[in-house]
């Protein structure tokens, strides 16, 4: 057990997931102070997670962080991806191909917030991208399917969706997006999920897979396709958040290894939770290592507010508020690069494993 | 009832009840009023429906709605009902709230909170369909977004009580001449990033 925040060392792997159930966002040490990050979310300061771990460990993110991906523009994939990006001057932009199509770009512009309202946080967040983008001038790197989108002395990464035909039929879609606009500010007409960017990072002696949250169809068409690596991954982000709609089979046989270790993020909105008990139980019998980042029920304390008024107004209605999760909760998976063998897994906030998993 | 107004400060809106003619001829009001109209224009006579070219009529519909919105203004202006339905509220704290889902009997929405200057969602409220009207349930969708603010309302006639109003907005609709102003920012950057 190492402490929190000790940097890994220059040879050694790092794989932190994190995940409140408002969010997700992951970190790689690829070896050697090269960093990549991967989607993003706030804390109770509004400040990235990604960026406030890397600060606890006194790890210089403009520097370190040479690849930013966001998978996909759910907002618990989001929110703060922008502060994230002009933070971390020294990395490439990761994302899919349809965050930069014309019209795509033209209605993420178009549902500005000026028009007599604030935009979503996700058209926020785009609309953030695209003015880094502007400033740095820099292209972004798109993800599909089988492409190397970094590599450094240790390390390949390769995405491996979304795929041609989804990116042509995310484009098609875009024409009925621009008709279902109506009275709310957000982003209709291409699932997100459905383009969602899987990751694969290729080491000497391990492999890790990152699910983000590709459903059934998008794995479908990733095992039908040719794998550019011949690697099997030890370690698993599993994708959305253990629903079933995302769990194939042949995922668990073709592409990671037999009792893979593996991480999951909850996602919680209302009484509503995933994993469900169910999720637990199927994904518990493919693999005895599985974490969940984060162990906070319904129990979560309503607001109290500073003031008050407010408070006794609060108390009188039969509305609930409750406060975001202000912990980092947080599953670290750490090994050498040049050695065989087990990761070293460390859990902080309420992360655990998942048979202690309270839903 | 839509309404307009800044976080912190004192404001003043037409009541559920109130009749339009009997609304207090105060700044504000005629705000909510000409908002109201150039959303009506937008909303119920699009000048510039999503891609589609501008209807024959456009004139026509521009004209009526910009002579009800003066017809409303002038009627406020001359109500002998004014302070019967006046209402002012000092807000105590206000939220911008975000609707993120919908269920049976209820509503998930995210919160952003307006007096502490916040700008991101930091909280999470389940709000009962009975705390909102029905107006609102029928409309209401994902990324619906409304004001929520709780606060002392005073009356014309001294009584103060304490409120908590949500109110839904409306957005006008996204317009051809958004679609090609978000295109030319999309052709210029798009030329930036791509230019090697």
């Amino acid at each position: 057990m190492t402490d929190y925040d000790q940097a890994p060392a220059a040879t050694e792997i790092e794989f932190s997931l994190l995940g409140s159930g408002t969010g997700e966002s992951a970190l790689i040490h690829l070896g050697h102070g090269d960093w990549l990050v991967i989607d993003s979310f706030l804390d109770d300061h509004g400040t990235p997670v990604a960026l406030r771990y890397l600060n606890d460990l006194r790890i210089n993110a403009a520097d370190s962080v040479k690849l930013c991906t966001v998978t996909h523009w759910h907002a618990d994939h989001i929110r703060g991806f922008s502060k994230l990006l002009s933070t971390c001057r020294n990395a490439d932009f990761c994302c899919s191909a349809v965050t930069t199509y014309r019209e795509f770009v033209a209605i993420v512009t178009a549902l500005r917030g000026d028009r007599g309202g604030s935009a979503s946080p996700v058209v926020r967040e785009l609309q953030g991208c695209y003015s880094v983008l502007n400033s740095t001038k820099k292209s972004p790197v798109y993800a599909m399917s089988q492409r190397l989108v970094f590599q450094n002395s240790t390390s390949k990464v390769w995405a491996l969706s979304p795929s041609d035909e989804v990116l042509q039929r995310s484009m098609l879609s875009l024409f009925s997006a621009i008709e279902a606009q109506s009275r709310t500010e957000t982003l209709r007409g291409v699932p997100p999920n459905e383009t969602a960017i899987v990751l694969w990072i290729e080491f000497e002696r391990c492999s890790i897979l990152l699910g983000s949250d590709l459903e059934r169809r998008g794995w479908v068409t990733i095992l039908n396709s040719p794998m550019p690596f011949a690697s099997r991954a030890s370690a698993f982000k599993i994708p959305h958040h253990g629903a079933a709609s995302a769990d194939l089979p042949d995922v668990w046989n073709q592409l990671v290894e037999p009792n893979c270790c593996c991480a999951i993020t909850p996602w919680r909105l209302g009484g509503n939770t995933l994993p469900s008990k169910t999720d637990i139980d199927r994904l518990s019998s493919r693999t005895d290592k599985l974490w969940i980042t984060s162990n906070q029920s319904d129990d979560v304390p309503l607001l109290q507010h500073r003031n008050t008024n407010v408070q006794r107004a609060l108390q009188e209605s039969a509305i609930q508020v409750r406060p975001g999760i202000p912990r980092l909760d947080m599953v670290r998976l750490r090994r050498k690069l040049n050695e065989y063998g087990d990761w070293g897994v460390e859990t902080y906030g309420s992360a655990c494993r998942a048979t202690e998993y309270a839903i | 009832m839509k309404s307009s107004f800044r976080a912190g400060s004192t404001f003043t809106y037409p009541t559920t009840q109130a009749n339009t003619k009997s609304i207090a001829p105060e700044e504000p009001i005629l705000f909510y009023l000409l908002s109201d109209s150039l959303n009506h224009i937008n909303n119920e006579n699009p000048r510039l429906d999503g891609v589609h070219d501008q209807p024959q009529d456009t004139h026509l519909s521009l004209k009526n709605a910009l002579i009800d919105c003066i017809e409303r203004i002038s009627t406020v202006m001359t109500s002998p009902h004014i302070r019967s339905t006046v209402a002012s509220i000092y807000p105590l704290q206000e939220w911008e709230g975000r609707v993120v889902g919908i269920e049976e009997n209820r509503f998930i929405a995210n919160l952003i909170d307006v007096t502490a200057r916040e700008d991101f969602e930091s909280s999470e409220a389940v709000i009962p369909f009975e705390e909102i009207s029905r107006y609102d349930v029928s409309r209401m969708q994902i990324d619906s977004v409304f004001r929520w603010v709780i606060g002392y309302e005073k009356s014309i006639d001294g009584t103060r009580k304490r409120v908590s109003h949500i109110v839904f907005r409306d957005f006008p609709k996204v317009t051809k001449a958004d679609l090609d102003e978000g295109r030319k920012f999309a052709d210029s950057l798009l030329s930036a990033i791509h230019k090697e």
